[in-house]
């Protein structure tokens, strides 16, 4: 094998596969109690297209990858035997052109049908400055029609500030039969965007793949640059990196308590809630100079000191007792939780195959967190509490993010009693040709970056997985056979974001 | 649910001071964009440009050979690697979280002579006197637009104090505010819903 592609990137394994071992290994890994992470490709060399997969044997494990060259561009897929991966293989298929023989739904993805790009987008010459050449055409959805059987689509553009996506449903009465949400309205290409940029560049283009995980993404890039490099990020900048991080989480917990009262009708409820968000955005400027703690991160540490003793801990301590009362009286509101309980079930089986992650995934009883089981930045020296519950119901997902709102205000407390002073910042520079894989548990879940560089040591292909395409992928599965009422509820007790999965 | 009404009252206003008050405005620490300060560059340095990773810095030789330094604000996306790169503090931290022009070529500082001033784009903002309705549509922003402009009907903000709302639709718009570049899904919606939109119209992006 060229030198392109390393035994082992950073301290990930990579074990090479043959296409056709794939479905049979897959297979095994998750009767051992293993589970798939993601799936992506990269050109490994000029004119060969090499895939990856990512997964865990066991939970807390430490992942690995396999690596698979196509056979004449094809692969067997293996999203029968593992669901969570049918979006990853379609993605590929999109934009590099590889076919997932047997795929159970062989259909367009991330590229909207009547796109009709002149090469696989991630070709190295395809003309990524010219228009895609684009006439919608419908397509996507199940032929399900019938007397009574309404179609309603809704979107790209909706009410009020949202992002842009397009649901369709199809219903009789009040009973919502199939639910199709059209993503990828607002697929920017931002994977591809990272070629070829500096380190310092392409952090601040993490920071900008999705605005409210600003922090998550720059943190998961700059730890995948880290591990290329085998750099070792300095304690102070480590606990401050997850300080920030709960910082990020706690924003965002706090809008969506607020979003999520909103769709019950508790007014006093979204304006207190956003009010909160509101603090604790000032919180965040007020520290780093940015409400979404951007322009901080850089491969090696942080870009400058901050300092958040003695007033943070004082303001955090005001701002949690406020919180308290207003979670408290959320969860003691009838008229709230009567829209909440038994509203939008996710079974733990479905959370497993189809990919869930972050607190959908702990409301359906899987107890996973990367921050406690893969640690990074300072969590492993302050490991947080992960609360778990098990109905699986839109106030199970209520619940738990509340209680990773308290998890994390006393987590920034403890770091904040131990941070000393020190050094925020060393070299990192990797090695030509290396890469590295590296992850956050963001607000929404877990979130990877796989980073191959190039002979310059920039990024020559940059893999996100956002948590957002994983619980965009698991929504549905709640909402067929649901009804109308509970849809805006069921959306905003799932918490998702559109840019990240869109990317 | 009474005791959220009792709460609602007991919070008391949360509202900022107006935009005249001076008062807390919540922004405390913010960064800005840079200030540049030209006569401080030493000759043949371009770190800033180099170091901007939207192409808003260009230093380009003038006729007479002297360097001439051009910042496009309206590319700047806030990042403060020209102020970490420049050697002369030529580039520096600004805490000018506010920053709004009439005009695209009021975002261009450049050392060169200003040009003739255009005729303006708008003859009269008569059409919004009162109150200015704004339709919403995200082209393929990163949602960080979207969350700073919910953020703006929280109680903090209270936009509406100031006649200013956002509509459902745009057969009541004002304006249309668009985020996010334009991908190429998103154009034909967008074009839709600016000709859905009542003459006079105003579109911000
Ligand atoms: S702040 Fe960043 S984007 Fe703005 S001019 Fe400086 S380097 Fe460019």
């Amino acid at each position: 094998m060229s030198g392109l592609v390393g035994e082992a990137a950073g301290a990930t394994e990579i074990v090479p596969l043959a296409p056709e071992e794939l479905p049979a290994a897959v297979a095994e890994l998750i009767r051992g109690g293993g589970r798939m992470q993601m799936a992506y490709a990269w050109h490994a060399a000029p004119g060969h297209i090499e895939l990856r997969y990512l997964a865990s044997r066991r939970q807390g494990k430490d992942f690995f990858m396999w690596r698979c060259s196509p056979r004449g561009g094809r692969v067997p897929s293996v999203a029968a035997v593992s669901p969570l991966l049918g979006w990853y293989e379609r993605e590929i298929a999109d934009l590099f052109g590889i076919e997932f023989t047997g795929h159970p739904e062989p259909y367009r993805l991330v590229l909207h049908q009547g796109a009709r790009p002149v090469a696989p987008p991630f070709d190295p010459d395809y003309p990524a400055n010219e228009p895609l050449p684009f006439t919608p055409e419908p397509g996507g959805l199940p032929d399900l029609t019938g007397a009574d059987v309404q179609r309603l689509p809704f979107g790209p553009v909706r009410a009020d500030i949202v992002e842009s996506a397009e649901f369709v449903f199809f219903y009789v009465g009040e009973h919502i039969i199939h639910y199709h949400p059209q993503l990828f309205f607002k697929h920017r290409g931002m994977e591809k965007r990272f070629e070829g940029r500096s380190l310092a560049h392409a952090t601040v283009l993490a920071e900008r793949v999705s605005g409210v995980g600003s922090f998550a993404h720059a943190l998961a890039f700059c730890q995948a640059v880290e591990l290329a490099a085998g750099c070792e990020v300095p304690r102070r900048a480590g606990l401050l990196r997850s300080l920030c991080a709960e910082l990020e989480r706690l924003y965002n917990h706090l809008h969506y308590l607020g979003h999520l009262a909103d769709t019950t009708t508790l007014k006093v409820g979204q304006a207190e809630g956003k009010l909160l968000e509101e603090r604790a955005k000032q919180i965040n400027g007020r520290l780093s100079g940015s409400r979404f703690l951007r322009s901080l991160l850089v491969p090696g540490g942080l870009r400058r000191d901050l300092d958040p003793q003695p007033w943070l801990g004082s303001e955090l301590e005001r701002l949690g007792a406020e919180i308290s009362v207003y979670t408290a009286m959320l969860e003691n509101t009838g008229s709230h939780l009567d829209r909440l309980i038994t509203t939008g079930v996710l079974s733990y089986e479905a959370a497993f195959d189809q990919g869930a992650t972050g607190p959908i995934r702990r409301a359906s009883g899987f107890d996973h967190d990367l921050r406690r089981d893969h640690p990074y930045a300072g969590y492993s020296e302050f490991p947080p509490t992960v609360p778990v519950r098990t109905s699986g119901d839109a106030h199970a997902r209520q619940q738990v993010r509340i209680a990773e709102i308290d998890a994390s205000i006393a987590l920034i407390q403890q770091i904040l009693r131990r941070l000393s002073a020190g050094p925020v910042r060393t070299d990192c520079l990797p090695p030509p040709y290396s890469e590295g894989l590296g992850w956050a548990e963001s607000p929404r879940g877990s979130l990877f970056y796989a980073v191959h560089l190039d002979g310059d040591g920039r990024p020559a292909r940059v893999k996100i997985k956002s948590p957002s395409f994983s619980n965009w992928r698991v929504f549905p599965l709640t909402v067929h056979d649901s009804n109308m009422m509970d849809y805006a509820i069921n959306e905003a007790s799932f918490g998702l974001t559109i840019a990240g999965c869109d990317r | 649910m009474p005791f959220w009404t009792l709460f609602g009252l007991q919070q008391g206003q949360a509202t900022a001071p107006g935009l005249k008050g001076a008062g807390e405005t919540g922004q405390q620490g913010l960064l800005g964009m840079p200030r540049f300060l030209p006569e401080r560059c030493s000759p043949e340095c371009d770190e800033c440009a180099a170091a901007c990773p939207s192409a808003a810095i260009t230093v380009e030789k003038d006729r007479t050979g002297g360097e001439r330094l051009a910042v496009d604000y309206g590319r700047c996306v806030v990042c403060q690697l020209c102020v970490e790169a420049c050697p002369a503090e030529a580039a520096i931290t600004s805490f000018d979280w506010a920053f709004g022009v009439r005009e695209r070529a009021d975002l261009l500082l450049t050392s060169a002579p200003p040009a003739a001033a255009p005729a303006p784009a708008v003859a009269s903002r008569a059409g919004f006197r009162r109150s200015l309705h704004i339709r919403h549509v995200d082209a393929g922003s990163c949602n960080g637009c979207e969350s700073e402009l919910q953020a703006l009907n929280n109680p903090f903000y209270n936009l509406h104090r100031f006649g200013i709302f956002f509509t459902p639709s745009p057969r009541f718009a004002d304006l249309l505010l668009v985020t996010g570049p334009v991908t190429y899904a998103m154009r034909e919606a967008l074009r839709h819903a600016y000709e859905a939109m009542p003459e006079p119209r105003w579109v911000m992006a």
